[in-house]
Parts: C-alpha cells; sequence; structure tokens
C-alpha cells in the first residue's frame, strides 16, 4: 500500500486492519525543508522498523531518528497507547529527490508513503513544526545545531522548568565579550551526567557546554550538594564564544533531559576589556585547574586575548614617536644599545655611572632608552637632562605615546637607532667593568654564522644568572619552558671562546641589525613580555643561523626581577608566563623537540 | 696649597660632632701659613638661602643650601647645583686638598663632581656613622625589632625594609660604592666604625682611623672637690630613642635605695620633646619618682661653652648609647674633662673606653648590668681615682689635622 503526497503536505495516514483485528499504520504528520535541513514527523502503528530511502541518493540517508509516545493516536484509533511509535526524523544535508518512508510488517506487504521531492517550506510552517516539536527540543538541538534559524524558532519555544524539575540546575554569572572578537561566559550547572548543557544566543548560535573548562567552587558544593550530592563537585563553567555577539543580546543556558529542553538561565552580553592585559587581568583570575591551564587556554581565553593583541597591534598610532637627543649624538656608531624602560627608571641612574665609566663604550654606542610606560614619560623629561648633564653619557628617548610591552618597545627602539650592530639590553643589567660590548662586537664579527650572541650575565653574589638558555619539558604545563643552566651556580672559568646555545636571553643580545631585520625583530603578540628572546632565537635559526653566548668573567650583573619569577607571589604574573608558554609551544613546540633530539643525540654520541 | 672642608652642617647652626670635627680641620688649616687659603663649604638649610645657592657665611666660609632628595641611594635633592653652582666653585676655588666631612643632607654626587672638574685634587672622605652602609639612619640598628645589625647583605637589608628588594640593595650599594671610588683615601673616627666599611667593600688600604680632635687645653685648675655627699654622674647628649637615658633611668630604678642615697645623676640633654610620645611618656613616667626622691636632676639643654663647666661638677660620665656609635664626642670630651666613662660595651664606645682602665663597660640595653656598675662605681674605694689616672689627653684638634695632612704626604 502507497500513498504519495503531493508537494509537502501532509498525507492521510495509511491503516491496514486483519481480521484478528491487528492494526498496522504509518503517517507522517508533517514535512519541514528548508536550505540545510529536511525534518519529518508522524507515527507509526505495529510493524517492525521504519525505513527512509531516497533511491536517487548517492549515498544513504540516515537521519537522526527519535522515537516518542502518542497518546492521541492511541486514542482516536483506539488502541492501546504502546502500540503506537511517534517518530521525528531530521537530516542534516537535505536528500533529493522522492523519499519512501516505509513501516516493514512481518508478514505481508510494507506500508509505504512516498515524499515527493519539494522546495522548502515556509516560515510559518517551519515555526508550527518546531512549535509543536519543543518538547524535543534536545534531540532538535543536536539534530539542527548547524541551522541558527531553526534554533533560535526553538529556543523562542522554551520554557522554564517546572517547579518541580530538578535534575538540573545553572546559572550564567558573566557573559562579556568584545564584538568582532568573542568573549567569555561564566557560570556554574549542576546535574546528573545525561544532562546536556547549552549556550545559546538569540540569533540561535548554540554552544554545547561538553568541553567547557570547569571548576569545583565551594559556594555551589555548599548550597547544592545536600540535594546534588557529588554533582555538585565541578560546577563552574568557563565557555568561549568565539562567534559573532553583540553587546546587550540575549544569551540563554539551556539544559536538556531526556527530550525536554529547558532554559535555566539568561543574561546578556557585557562589555569585556578591550585591552588584552585588561582582558586576561580579568580572565586568568577565574579559578580553572592549573594542570589544564594550557587546555582551557587552547580552548577558551587563549584564541581571545590573541585576537584582542592583533586588535591592538593593527590600531596603533600611526603618528611619529617623540624622540628627543640629549648630549651630542655618537657620530657613527658602532653598536646601537636598546633599553625599554617600563614601570620605574631608577636603573638608568645606575646603568649612566657605569658607562660614563667606559669613555670607549660611550663613544661607539648609539644609546636609546625606549619609554613604555606613561608613568614615566614626564619624569623622563625632568630627569633625562640631568643624566645626561651628570653622567655625560649622551643618549636618546624614544616614546611611541602608548604601552607597548616589551617586544614593541624593544622593535620601536631598534627602529629608531643606528648602527650595523644592535645590542637588546635590559635596564636592570648593570656593567661593573669596561670592554665588554666591543669583545662581544668582535666576537660576533668573527663568526659569520652565529645569528645572536648573548653574554654570560651575574647575579650580584657572582653566581651565575645567565649562560645560554636552553629548552625543557614540562610535564604538568605541558609546555617547553625556558631553562637557565648553571643559574645560581659558581662560574665556571671565564674563556673568550664563544659556546653554542640552544637560545640566549634577550636581557643582553647582540645581532646584527640585517639579522634583526631580516626575522622582523622581537614578536610583539606576547602577553606583556615573556618568551619573545627564544621565540627571536628560534627565527634566527630557522634562518640557519646559530645561537652562541660569550662567557665573560663578571662584568654584566643582571638584578633579575625576583619578584617576577617568585610562584605566588604573583598569579597574575604566573599565569602571564602560562599564557606566554602555551603561545611559544603551540608556535615552537615541533621545532624544540626536533632540537632537543639532536641535542640528545649529539650528547649520547659523545 | 689649598684645602677644601666640606661639611653637611655648619657649627653656626648644628653642634653635631661632625660638624664640629670638620670646622675645627679647617679652622686648623687656615692657621698654617701654606694653608692659608684654605675654606669652608657647609650645607645649609636657612630658607633665606636660594635653593642650590652657594653663598659667603664669612670670610673664606660658604653655605650652601642643598639636600638630599632620594635617602635610599644618598642622591642629591638639587643635582643641577652640584653640576653647576658647586661646580663653578670648584673652578674658582680650584683647591688641592678636598677634605669631605659628610655627605648627609648633600648627596654622594660631590665625590664624583669633586675628581671629575679637578681629577688633580686629594680627595680625603671622613666617615661619620654607617650611612652608606645602612639604610636604618646609617646606624645598624634593625629598622623595626631595633636589634643590633652585625652586617649588611642584600637580603639582610631588604628583611629590614620589605619595601625593598635585595636588588634594589644592590643599586643602592652600587651607587654609592661607584662614588665612593672617586675618594682617594677615607677616614675613620674609630677602628669599629672602619672594620664596618672594610666588611663592606672599602679596601682596608686605603681606610685610615683618626680620631676626631678635641680643643687643646690644660685641665680647668679647679678647687679639689670637698666632702662628696653623693657621687655624680652626669649624662650629656641628645636625648632620642638611640642614646639610652631611659636604660639609665630604669637602672636607677633597680638601686636599692639606701644606695641611691650615696648617689645622684644629672641629664643634660635636648630635643625630649621631639622625640616620639611614646618617648616622651617612658622617659616622664621613669624620671618623676626619681627626680623627687632626689637621685636624679633633670637639667636640660647646654650651650657647647657650658660643657667643661657642667662636666666638671661630675665624677663619671655616663654614655648608655643603645646602638653602636662611631667615636661619640661625649667620650672625648669627658677624657678632656678628666671623667672616666661608663659606656655599654660596644662598638665605638668600647673601643674608645677601656674597660677597668678608664672607665666601665656593661652590657648594652642592660639596665641591671648598668645599676651594678653605678653602684660599684659609687661604692667602691679608689676606683674613681685609678681610673681617672689613666686617662689619656685625646687627640687635639692640631694633631688630628697633623694627621690628616700626613695622609697628604
Amino acid at each position: 500500500m502507497t500513498v504519495h503526497s503531493a508537494e509537502a503536505r501532509p498525507v492521510s495516514p495509511v491503516i491496514r486492519r486483519t481480521g484478528e483485528g491487528e492494526v498496522t499504520g504509518l503517517s507522517v504528520d508533517r514535512i519541514v525543508v528548508d536550505v540545510d535541513f529536511l525534518a519529518l514527523s508522524g507515527w507509526a502503528v505495529g510493524g517492525q522498523d521504519l525505513t527512509f530511502t531516497v533511491p536517487n541518493a548517492r549515498v544513504s540517508m540516515i537521519p537522526s531518528l527519535t522515537f516518542f509516545t502518542r497518546d492521541d493516536v492511541a486514542a482516536g484509533y483506539g488502541i492501546s497507547s504502546d502500540q503506537v511509535k511517534g517518530f521525528l526524523a531530521v537530516w542534516r544535508d537535505r536528500p533529493r529527490g522522492d523519499m519512501r518512508v516505509r513501516l516493514n510488517v512481518r508478514a505481508g506487504q510494507p506500508l509505504e508513503i512516498v515524499l515527493l521531492s519539494h522546495e522548502g517550506s515556509s516560515i510559518t510552517e517551519l515555526m508550527e513544526f518546531l512549535r509543536e516539536n519543543s518538547s524535543r527540543a534536545r534531540f532538535l538541538f543536536e539534530g539542527l545545531v548547524h541551522n541558527s534559524a531553526a534554533i533560535m524558532a526553538l529556543v523562542n519555544h522554551l520554557e522554564v522548568p517546572p517547579p518541580a524539575f530538578n535534575r538540573a540546575k545553572g546559572h550564567i554569572e558573566h557573559a562579556r565579550g568584545v564584538e568582532g572578537v568573542g568573549g567569555l561566559l561564566i557560570g556554574w550547572t549542576v546535574g546528573e551526567p545525561d544532562v546536556r548543557f547549552h549556550l545559546v544566543d538569540e540569533r540561535g548560535a548554540l554552544v554545547a557546554l561538553d568541553d567547557a573548562a570547569r571548576w569545583t567552587r565551594h559556594d555551589i558544593v555548599e548550597a547544592m550538594s545536600k540535594e546534588y550530592g557529588d554533582y555538585a563537585f565541578n560546577a563552574g563553567f568557563l565557555q568561549s564564544w568565539s562567534g559573532a555577539l553583540s553587546i546587550g543580546g540575549r544569551i540563554r543556558l539551556i539544559a536538556s533531559v531526556e527530550d525536554a529542553s529547558y532554559a535555566l538561565a539568561e543574561t546578556r552580553w557585557t562589555p569585556a576589556p578591550l585591552d588584552p592585559v585588561s582582558f586576561a587581568r580579568w580572565s586568568f583570575e577565574l579559578p580553572t585547574p592549573r594542570e589544564s591551564f594550557a587546555e582551557r587556554l587552547a580552548r577558551h581565553d587563549g584564541p581571545i586575548i590573541d585576537a584582542l593583541i592583533e586588535r591592538k597591534t593593527s590600531r596603533r598610532r600611526r603618528t611619529a614617536p617623540t624622540i628627543h637627543d640629549y648630549g651630542r649624538k655618537t657620530e657613527r656608531p658602532t653598536c646601537a644599545v636598546v633599553v625599554p624602560l617600563f614601570g620605574r627608571h631608577d636603573f638608568m641612574v645606575n646603568q649612566l655611572l657605569a658607562f660614563s665609566d667606559d669613555p670607549d663604550f660611550v663613544s661607539a654606542v648609539d644609546l636609546v632608552y625606549v619609554i613604555d610606560d606613561h608613568r614615566l614619560v614626564s619624569a623622563l623629561a625632568s630627569d633625562a637632562p640631568v643624566y645626561e648633564a651628570t653622567f655625560g653619557v649622551p643618549f636618546r628617548t624614544v616614546w611611541s605615546g602608548e604601552n607597548r610591552g616589551y617586544a614593541g618597545a624593544t622593535n620601536l627602539g631598534v627602529a629608531n637607532s643606528s648602527a650595523p650592530y644592535v645590542l637588546l639590553l635590559n635596564s636592570d643589567v648593570i656593567p661593573v667593568a669596561s670592554g665588554w660590548l666591543e669583545k662581544m662586537r668582535s666576537t660576533l664579527a668573527a663568526h659569520p654564522e652565529i645569528g645572536v650572541l648573548g653574554a654570560r650575565l651575574y647575579h650580584p653574589n657572582g653566581a651565575i644568572q645567565h649562560d645560554g638558555m636552553g629548552f625543557e619539558w614540562d610535564p604538568t604545563l605541558k609546555v617547553y619552558l625556558n631553562k637557565h643552566p648553571g643559574s645560581g651556580l659558581p662560574a665556571t672559568p671565564s674563556r673568550d671562546k664563544i659556546v653554542k646555545r640552544e637560545a640566549v636571553t634577550g636581557a643582553c643580545a647582540l645581532m646584527r641589525r640585517d639579522v634583526y631585520e631580516a626575522i622582523g625583530g622581537l614578536d610583539e603578540k606576547y602577553l606583556i613580555g615573556d618568551f619573545e628572546d627564544s621565540d627571536l632565537c628560534l627565527k634566527i635559526r630557522e634562518k640557519g643561523l646559530e645561537i652562541a653566548c660569550l662567557p665573560l668573567p663578571v662584568t654584566l650583573i643582571h638584578l633579575e626581577r625576583q619578584s617576577f619569577s617568585q610562584i605566588g607571589a604573583s598569579s597574575f604574573r604566573d599565569s602571564v608566563v602560562r599564557y606566554n608558554a602555551w603561545r611559544h609551544q603551540a608556535r615552537w613546540g615541533a621545532s624544540i623537540s626536533k632540537l632537543c633530539a639532536v641535542e640528545k643525540q649529539r650528547t649520547n654520541a659523545k | 696649597m689649598k684645602a677644601l672642608v666640606i661639611a653637611h652642617a655648619h657649627p653656626d647652626f648644628s653642634v653635631g660632632g661632625a660638624e664640629i670635627a670638620a670646622y675645627n680641620l679647617f679652622r686648623n688649616l687656615k692657621g698654617r701659613s701654606r694653608y692659608s687659603e684654605s675654606i669652608f663649604l657647609a650645607r645649609s638649610d636657612l630658607t633665606s638661602q636660594t635653593h642650590g645657592s652657594i653663598m659667603l657665611r664669612r670670610p673664606g666660609e660658604y653655605l650652601w643650601r642643598q639636600n638630599i632628595g632620594d635617602w635610599f641611594r644618598l642622591r642629591t635633592e638639587n643635582p643641577m647645583a652640584v653640576i653647576g653652582v658647586f661646580r663653578e666653585f670648584l673652578k674658582r676655588e680650584r683647591p688641592d686638598i678636598a677634605f669631605v666631612h659628610h655627605y648627609a643632607h648633600i648627596g654622594v654626587e660631590i665625590l664624583r663632581e669633586i675628581k671629575q672638574t679637578l681629577p688633580d685634587c686629594v680627595l680625603i672622605l671622613t666617615l661619620h656613622e654607617y650611612a652608606a652602609i645602612c639604610n636604618s639612619q646609617g646606624q645598624m640598628v634593625k629598622a623595626k625589632s631595633k636589634k643590633l645589625c652585625y652586617r649588611e647583605s642584600l637580603e639582610d637589608c631588604s628583611n629590614c625594609f620589605p619595601e625593598r628588594t635585595p636588588q634594589d640593595f644592590w643599586l643602592r650599594k652600587h651607587y654609592i660604592q661607584k662614588h665612593f671610588e672617586y675618594a682617594d683615601a677615607f677616614v675613620s673616627p674609630s677602628d669599629f666604625l672602619r672594620q664596618r666599611y672594610i666588611d663592606w667593600g672599602v679596601p682596608a688600604e686605603h681606610i685610615v682611623v683618626i680620631e676626631n680632635g678635641q680643643p687643646s687645653r690644660s685641665r680647668p685648675n679647679a678647687a679639689p672637690p670637698g666632702v662628696r655627699t653623693r657621687t655624680r654622674f652626669g649624662f650629656f647628649g641628645q636625648i632620642t630613642e638611640y642614646k639610652g637615658v631611659e636604660i639609665l633611668l630604669q637602672a636607677i630604678h633597680l638601686i636599692a635605695t639606701e644606695i641611691r642615697t650615696k648617689m645622684i645623676v644629672d641629664i643634660h640633654g635636648a630635643n625630649l620633646e621631639s622625640q616620639a610620645p611614646a618617648f616622651q611618656d617612658l622617659i616622664e613616667t621613669l624620671r618623676k619618682p626619681l627626680i623627687l626622691e632626689g637621685v636624679l636632676r633633670w637639667v636640660g639643654p647646654y650651650e657647647q661653652t657650658e660643657l667643661a663647666q657642667r662636666m666638671e661638677k661630675v665624677d663619671w660620665v655616663v654614655v648608655p648609647s643603645v646602638w653602636w656609635e662611631n667615636s661619640p664626642m661625649v667620650i672625648q670630651e669627658a677624657f678632656v674633662n678628666g671623667k672616666p666613662v661608663i659606656c655599654a660595651g660596644i662598638g665605638g664606645m668600647a673601643e674608645k673606653v677601656r674597660d677597668g682602665v678608664d672607665g666601665l663597660h656593661f652590657e648594652v640595653r642592660n639596665p641591671l648590668d648598668l645599676a651594678e656598675i653605678l653602684v660599684r662605681a659609687a661604692v667602691e674605694p679608689g676606683l674613681l681615682q685609678k681610673l681617672k689616672a689613666n686617662i689619656r689627653q685625646p687627640l687635639t684638634f692640631e694633631q688630628c689635622a697633623d694627621s690628616y695632612l700626613e695622609l697628604i704626604a
């Protein structure tokens, strides 16, 4: 028995009764066709399995299918309700051609309805269909996730949970985003493990919370564990939103249980900080487990911060930086010394006092202090001329008008300097002897295979602070970190001979200007500043050049800011390191693994 | 030869040991024909004077309005005056020798400036306390616990001032030492202070001990004291938290009443009113019953010219300081006046007063120990006479100046 539909119209049910009063039947109540899906609803009585075939389709078209009871049909035909199976079938890719819906029967002919190929339902039909099936929202969410119009319509029919509903609870506490970039949603959910949570906005964009970063919130445990026991753990969620968003737009938290879905909570997008550091300051406070921080970054806030950095960099002022020359400009300098200043500038006093003792240094360098901090501009404007007059060391200050971070500031300084060599120098590296720069320069000049030459740096007590860097796999963070072999230990005898290293610190690094320019300088996309030096070294390696360190005697003291490296002293600083380590890993993980393997081979061969 | 003596204050306005020593060196040099042109430059804070300016005080004596801008690194408040007015002053005066008696209130930059402007000028720096070593008012006393400090280190100093990192203390030391490098030699009035500076990094061969001079005069030929009804002890100096007057008062309380009737303590001191209220209250509580009882006399401030006369009236001078001291002027003054000294047995005091020879030591900050020493001094027959007889005449201004000049030669 076959019935053919006309267009996308429901067709009369096909009913067959046997002599023994046994009833079989098949009906398609509604057909909804949209550009990217096809959905059918209907019911079947008796029979065995339902099949859907499109004879001309190149691939088999198996729908997402769900069954449910249809008391209305049972009542209408006077049969018991366990004999009637309502069904809902959704195809994500719309099958083209006529479709046969067939109910196979144990003995005898199957019942069959042929749905003729048709082109699209009206919006009204779509809405009606979704309204009818809103109690099966969970099934439809999953089937129609790609169709935001359908999701949007579906969400509009969602109800708040009935008072007795206790299978899940949840709330959205923050929805903070940047239009055109993305946002983060923070909240909590509790419920049985088979409850599925989604976030959905008013445009119908839907994100499952399956991969949200989760953590245990003690307030939720306290409030909910009486009722939810263990399910109250790990309730906190952090979920990124990478699609479009508009500030003020609605976003809802949906819980789906079996067939039903309910809107648990609703909020509106509020603006997140546009500045990447401010954004990170907020988001890094959210206490997801430290051991999965890298994973969280990769899935959630990492790409947002990356995009915010990109956004900020692309919006930089185009105006020329403010440049002041103090003292007589060095004629034909051999080396530019570029020192970024952030936070404080009193290091300058010690540095200039030390430089003033080294006339060869003074006559050979183009000394550039890059002001990278609004707070220092005015202080330097009044102090710089006094410093020059007191110490007799000419220098230049460069201020771009904004804080650019270590890399941005250094690149700006290099761009506003002249000399065939470039020395990157931190303000907290203070020389205590003369002649070191010329020694470094002549060494680099003699080694064209070296791309960047670092220097051995010392702690104030004479122990080694830096003698070249290597990479070390951190199994908890799951990233490569920079290691400083020998740091804190007594110095081995210093030599004039260079030592090849995997990388060197940017606190004191000498390069030929053409090399610096060829690699595009320091990467400005790290947050605040970190890992740019090893990034720089890896870029130089890509160019086929090598990295080396000069083991100078106690000449350069590096007052490495211990407060920055002390774990716990600043959890934000620590998170920034983790962010940068994650970014560094994403970019260089494979190269470092290869480098470490080669290194290991070389060590084993010895 | 022309000498320039620089001090952090002029004795016309301030009577600290360092400025008096500096001024007397100047006066003594000027009295010598070879150095008749010598000049004195004292820092001033006179509001009538323009900031940074150098102004004639009287022939050969100048006042320089200057101050410290950064007490942490001992940096001057007015660096432009160092490379401006001060440089001009040096170029005009062109001294052959510069004796710098202090950089406090001026800034260490003058050391570099002197040698940069006049490379041939011999520069001698006299150290008067531990300011370069210690950020705790140069006292080498822990900032919060007030414990005595035995050594500086970047970490210890940062513990004392948690708002400063060890790196900050390195920068401080680097800045000060770089300026100290310009001095040709250092003078320390005590061996104790010298050793502290050697430990800190001044090469031992660059630092010599020359005691501050004292006026050369014969001991006043006063009539021998008549019948003494009580042994007289005297405290002379500032009443501050570091001078230990409270230890002395507590010690008196610990002495049995019948012995207290055999003694009296005179307090000759100034500036109690400018101390912290808690300290003033402590002193008030301690002194009140003793004054009523008659064992304590609160005499109050004195002029420098009155000192000899006042000291003459006592048998013993007590120096109960709770910090190291360097070479307290009061000890030299006591010896000039022939008075044995009872002092805390540490630092410059222990060095200048020989225990059991020309004075007695007690355990620093220990009132009971001091009480027992006071009792001994009051009752032991012949002790006072024995110690008096051992007192050596301190260095005179002239001898002191001779020693300074030997350095140059």
